[in-house]
């Protein structure tokens, strides 16, 4: 029996996907109404194909707020979210405190481990201040990296590249039931001590944001000077020191959270150790400075050309197949709206009315065009994709599109007579002029 | 950075200009007077701000209501040495002095974009600021002095940092639009240094004037820059203000003797501010400079 304690998107997702490879689960928290939900096949969270595997093997998995069930669980996975401030600063008391009650009626022989995002050096001191405890029930306690997408974390679960386990010994092997529910998923395990695996996890972000951060540099000078982005990447993508996958696609600075907690905790330790985090902190402003990329547009191209235009917005989720608005672009460029009408649509999040009085949430994408001067589209719903250009040509009241990741066919936008800007090439008339 | 304290417009009860009968006092005046806002000039003859007899003056006539409006300045034309620099400084010290003892109850500081000096680097409210003149030094040392006392009198500041004005009226002929199309007009040549490839941003003065009376109206407080973000080599320019004029204007090129260094600004935050405000294009002021006949 293999225990999850949190039922946070990554708790579920984990506990899901450990269901569907045949395991026995139990998925705790402390919300008994979250687990009386969950019971009831209600998922608080949405992602592909996640509803029909829980459907699937609900017969493997169940879900309590009593947390003495946990005594069953040889393996106990600790999953649940760790929330960051408003400035991406991690508060882990939720997991300590957890992690104590769960001692107090774990059996003997059982394996802790913790999924959660934790920073460098947290499970040695966590490990150092059980110890008496950890011992006198012979159990042990691993840290293990997580890789959560959001919107892809199905697929990223069942199919993981690799696992990353941090150990106080690395040289010591992997107990039988751990090693046993990694082995299930059929992918290398790389085991560390606890400092690299918890490091691990954030040099992959720092890695990915470095791409992203070069692409967003290079696609705004491609704006100015006449390049195609799109045109380059393919070249960059051959370069084997490159690659395939490289997070080369121009974005709206990073989102979501977890890169941004863990480009705070890379800055503190850099500031704590005296050691050079000055491309961290550009890193961080480059992001800050992409976020405005639409609504330096907009002001470019409607807001000081028209008096009390209206806009409309399609998206407000941070990216496309998620419910999350945490950190979105979308929601960044509505408060600089404020007082500017906005007809505003996404297929999945709500908007808080009272935090944004100048938008208006509609129930279609066309909806949201009508009388407005500009469509912008802030996330790349595939649902957008199918939209005829032609439709929002005769529903808008201008001609421009604006639409950074390029969710629309920009030629036939040229052709229903809509002036396109998306990032990374400048921006095109309906005459074929750029700008 | 900044937000406003006033949701909606409030036209200010007076307004104190200090530095009244400079480029920008004139023009001041004239939007104070367009929008029948009350005002009192406070400039020289009749007060030397340098002097400490200002401070009793300022106390004399500053109420509690006022909105101060603070752009008196020596500028660069009229020295760059350390003497135009303690003269700026003492400006400053004499106004936080009657504001330790005086009141109003808002103030606009006009700065300048000199405060971070002349680097390669896109700039913004953020941006560390490096002057690399006295004059910057000056304008920056007499931030750091009126944002404390302003905080300890919880009097509401905002600090405007403007890129080089042009307009008619102005009388600084620094190296820019105001000299160009001066040189054009009268000597039908315009000078260069090197071939005049560093990027600049110009701000119009009438742009200036209207983002004060925004500032002002809506109690804006905190850092702002004042720029379009348009940014152009002062060759182009050249070449701009010669076709403008209608003139085969010589446009002279000389031996570079300083490395090229281009000044960008990010505009993002004044457009979050005032995200309505149109700012005049550099075609347009020109236009408006020469039609005004302000140099013929």
């Amino acid at each position: 029996m293999i225990g999850f304690v949190g039922l946070s998107h990554l708790g579920i997702i984990t506990s899901v996907s450990g269901a569907s490879k045949g395991f026995k689960v139990i998925g705790f928290d402390p919300n008994a109404l979250l687990c009386g939900e969950l019971t009831e096949g209600k998922l608080p969270i949405y992602e592909p194909q996640l509803d029909e595997l829980l459907a699937k093997h609900n017969a493997n998995i169940r879900f309590t707020a009593d947390i003495s069930q946990l005594h069953q669980c040889r393996l106990i996975i600790f999953s649940i979210d760790i929330k960051t401030d408003e400035s991406n600063h991690s508060d882990l008391s939720v997991l300590e405190s957890l992690i104590d009650a769960v001692l107090k009626v774990i059996s003997h022989d059982t394996t802790l481990v913790i999924l959660s995002q934790v920073p460098p050096g947290f499970s040695r001191r966590l490990y150092h201040r059980l110890k008496d405890e950890l011992q006198k029930k012979n159990a042990r306690l691993y840290y293990q990296v997580e890789t959560l997408i959001f919107g892809r974390a199905v697929e990223r679960a069942l199919h993981p590249e690799r696992y990353i386990v941090g150990c106080y010994d690395p040289s010591e092997s992997l107990p039988d039931t751990y090693l046993h529910f990694l082995e299930s998923f059929q992918c290398p395990i790389l085991a560390m001590r606890y400092e690299s695996a918890e490091l691990a996890k954030i040099s992959i972000n720092c890695c990915l944001v470095a791409s992203v951060s070069a692409a967003n540099t290079l696609a705004e000078i491609c704006e100015n000077v006449g390049a195609d982005w799109a045109e380059i990447v393919p070249a960059l993508r051959l370069d084997k020191r490159i690659g395939d996958f490289a997070y080369l696609e121009p974005g709206l600075g990073i989102a979501g959270g977890n890169l941004e907690r863990d480009l705070v905790t890379i800055i503190r330790l850099s500031n704590e150790f005296g050691t050079d985090s000055g491309v961290v902190d550009s890193w961080v402003s480059n992001s800050a400075y992409r976020k405005d990329w639409v609504f330096r547009k907009l002001h470019e191209t409607i807001l000081s050309k028209y008096q009390d235009p209206q806009l409309a917005v399609w998206g407000l989720t941070y990216k496309a197949d998620t419910k999350s608005i945490k950190n979105s672009p979308s929601l960044v460029l509505l408060k600089n709206l404020m007082g500017i009408f906005v007809k505003a649509y996404d297929p999945q999040a709500m908007l808080e009315s009272s935090a944004f009085p100048h938008v208006t949430q509609v129930l279609t994408p066309l909806e949201a065009c009508k009388g407005s001067k500009v469509l912008v589209i802030m996330t790349p719903w595939s649902e957008f994709k199918s939209i005829d250009p032609v439709e929002i040509k005769n529903n808008l009241d201008g001609d421009l599109i604006i639409d950074p990741y390029k969710t629309l066919n920009a030629q036939q936008c040229k052709k229903a007579g809509l002036n396109y800007l998306t990032l990374g090439r400048p921006m095109e008339f309906t005459n074929g002029f750029t700008s | 950075m900044a937000s406003h304290l006033n949701n909606n417009p409030v036209k200010p009860s007076r307004v104190v200009l200090i530095g009244a009968y400079g480029f920008l006092g004139r023009k001041l005046i004239d939007h104070l007077n367009s929008q029948q806002i009350e005002y009192l000039p406070i400039d020289l003859p009749e007060v030397d701000l340098t002097a400490p007899t200002s401070v009793e003056k300022f106390l004399e006539v500053i109420k509690p209501e006022d909105s101060v409006i603070f752009t008196s300045a020596l500028t660069p034309d009229k020295g760059k040495d350390r003497g135009a620099m303690l003269k700026n400084i003492a400006m400053m010290n004499h106004f936080c002095q009657f504001l330790e003892n005086g009141r109003c109850s808002y103030i606009v500081y006009l700065s300048t974009d000199a405060v971070y000096g002349a680097e390669n680097r896109l700039l913004r409210e953020t941006s560390p600021c490096l002057p690399d003149s006295l004059y910057g030094f000056g304008h920056l040392i007499r931030e750091e002095m009126l944002r404390p006392v302003a905080k300890q009198r919880e009097i509401p500041l905002v600090v405007l940092r403007s890129n080089a004005m042009y307009g008619v009226g102005d009388t600084h002929n620094g190296y820019g639009p105001n000299r160009f199309l001066r040189s054009a007009l009268q000597e039908r040549k315009i000078s260069l240094f090197g071939k005049g490839e560093e990027r600049r941003c110009h701000i119009y003065v009438g742009d200036v004037v209207n983002l004060i009376g925004l500032c002002l109206a809506k109690k804006t407080e905190g850092v702002l820059n004042l720029t379009s973000g348009a940014s152009i080599s002062f060759m182009d320019l050249a070449g701009k203000i010669s076709a403008l004029v209608d003139n085969e204007i010589d446009i002279q090129t000389s031996r570079r003797q300083n490395p090229i260094t281009h000044i960008n600004f990010d505009p993002t935050e004044i457009y979050k501010a005032f995200p309505n405000f149109w700012f005049t294009s550099l075609d347009d002021g020109l236009k408006s400079m020469i039609a005004n006949g302000f140099f013929q």
